[in-house]
């Protein structure tokens, strides 16, 4: 098996239990929270007062608030939400990433005052011969 | 690698690992913890978690292309 297939196998099978779990489809209740932390949510779903997470109690989430939470998502919305999460992540290991590289760069300190002391010295010689820079 | 560069370095290390670990315990902890905790409000509204990267993403990519244009522009 070539590696784009092991990607897209590994990405079909993860994309599917996910999906699985946010529309409800196993014969289990996935709780409020797990699904919160799916992150299917949409923005303008979790502002409204039709999300059950804005309900008082949740013991009387009942089956019409159910079915409301899931129509209301959009597979675009799932998307953006993902790619916040891809994004962030991404950028704080290139940031790291950047940081460890500045910390743990060879500096040669000898090397450099070596060749200071070298340029100087050709400056000086040269200085001598005539030429001036 | 020696005096300001380890700083700095240490200062990127230290400010990604405080916001990766901020978003993940806004992302993944929050929804778990009950509504009149009083760490409820070191955290935004959860919509927010998906707005902000969002929203940076696109201004890194308005100065880019306006960057690029820049430099069309300077070569004719």
């Amino acid at each position: 098996m070539t590696k784009l297939l092991e990607w897209l196998t590994v990405s079909a099978v993860l994309s599917l239990i996910w999906a699985a779990l946010v529309t409800d489809s196993l014969s289990f209740q996935v709780s409020d929270q797990i699904k919160d932390v799916l992150m299917p949510i949409t923005i303008l779903q979790s502002l409204t007062y039709i999300s059950p997470y804005t309900t008082i109690n949740n013991d009387n989430v009942t089956a019409a608030n159910d079915r409301i939470r899931v129509t209301a998502y959009l597979p675009i919305d799932c998307l953006r939400c993902k790619y916040a999460v891809d994004i962030l992540v991404r950028t704080c290991y290139s940031l790291a990433s950047v940081g460890y590289g500045v910390m743990t760069f060879n500096d040669c300190i000898e090397a450099h005052n070596s060749l200071k002391m070298e340029v100087s010295e050709a400056i000086d010689d040269l200085k001598k011969k005539g030429l001036t820079m | 690698a020696t005096g300001v560069d380890r700083f700095v370095g240490a200062g990127m290390i230290g400010f990604s690992l405080i916001v990766f670990i901020y978003y993940t315990l806004w992302v993944i902890v929050m929804p778990f913890i009950d509504k009149d905790l009083a760490i409820q409000q070191f955290f935004l509204p959860r919509a927010y978690a998906v707005l902000i990267p969002i929203v940076a993403g696109v201004v890194l990519l308005l100065i880019l292309s306006k960057k690029a244009s820049y430099m069309d522009i300077h070569l004719s």
